[in-house]
């Protein structure tokens, strides 16, 4: 059996997983809303830093104030995404562990938080980022959070 | 012809069809959606709080209104665009859903209020928005551009869970 596979019997198994396996179908729906409105914030959050190192938006705000006003929406989306997220995992763990594109989409979302993390970090740093080097990290930053948002959506549907 | 019929022939179609068939066409759209929704009220979240005063209160509202624009246009163009191709893939599913008409309607009042906000801007003038109090008509028509798209929110991902058979 595949680790993973073995991972998704074990967490199916503890209480957790029991309880919100025969909790009211309105927790999973309410799970997935709150899916949704995490990834919105994490998604515009990154979107709109990722903008402004793209010198695309907001000239004159400095990237290290936009980063300031924008991390903590940034982090309150991903803790809400995650949260939610293990809420649905462990409401089917087997059916996602079988779904082809679900830990293509984990991995994605790992790369993309990983890098995003490090890219809020370095903005607000004094040290000044080079333009070519913020291009470069925003692409590769949105690259990854489309390919999340696309992943995860499939999973629903493959 | 009833509302109904004329939704299945829509659905029926063969623009439809091939959306609702295809292995990758569906779920792609419905990937493109998200991303839109992300760009649209993703994005007029944060205009929404500025106007509310809760973020970046040093950056005039008409400053990040005006840098924003473009993409939330931009968010709107592909969020209606992929919407449209998923209504009609299951377009008499859709017209028979309650909360896909939770949606349109929500949807309706959010466009409303945009609109009616930008005309009292448009009326009152440039600086009227900038003032160092944001005048409380705009802060109320914030929270409910906030709220609104929220709902909208809501009622679109509730839709797939309260289907008729």
């Amino acid at each position: 059996m595949k680790p993973t596979t073995l991972f998704a019997h074990a967490v199916q198994d503890t209480a957790l997983g029991h309880a919100i396996r025969s909790a009211d179908p309105r927790v999973i729906e309410g799970a997935q809303l709150f899916h949704v409105f995490g990834l919105t914030l994490v998604l515009a959050s990154a979107l709109l830093l990722n903008l402004r190192l793209f010198g695309r938006v907001l000239g004159d705000v400095a990237p290290q104030r936009l980063a300031g006003a924008l991390a903590p929406l940034w982090l309150t989306g991903l803790v809400a995404t995650v949260l939610s997220g293990i809420t649905l995992f462990l409401s089917a763990a087997l059916v996602y562990d079988a779904n082809k594109v679900f830990w293509t989409k984990l991995l994605l979302l790992l790369l993309a938080a990983g890098v995003q993390a490090l890219l809020w970090r370095r903005v607000r740093d004094p040290r000044p980022l080079s333009a070519a080097a913020a291009r470069s990290v925003a692409t590769l930053s949105l690259l990854l959070w489309a390919s999340v948002g696309i992943a995860g959506r499939a999973i629903g549907f493959i | 012809m009833s509302l109904l019929d004329l939704a299945q022939t829509i659905q029926d179609s063969a623009v439809g069809t091939f959306i609702r068939e295809s292995p990758f066409a569906y779920p792609l759209i419905e990937g493109l959606h998200l991303l839109g929704l992300a760009a649209s009220f993703g994005l007029v979240f944060f205009i929404d709080l500025r106007i509310a005063g809760l973020l970046l209160r040093d950056v005039p509202v008409s400053r990040l209104h005006g840098a924003l624009r473009r993409w939330v246009l931009v968010g709107f163009v592909l969020i209606f665009a992929t919407g449209a191709a998923l209504f009609l893939a299951e377009a008499a599913m859709l017209v028979a859903n309650a909360w896909f008409w939770a949606k349109a309607a929500l949807m309706l009042a959010a466009l409303a209020n945009a609109l009616a906000f930008e005309l009292a801007w448009k009326k009152h003038g440039s600086g009227w928005i900038d003032q160092p109090e944001v005048p409380p008509r705009a802060r109320r028509a914030a929270w409910a551009s906030l709220w609104l798209w929220v709902g909208v929110c809501i009622a679109g991902r509730l839709i797939p869970y309260y289907i008729q058979r």
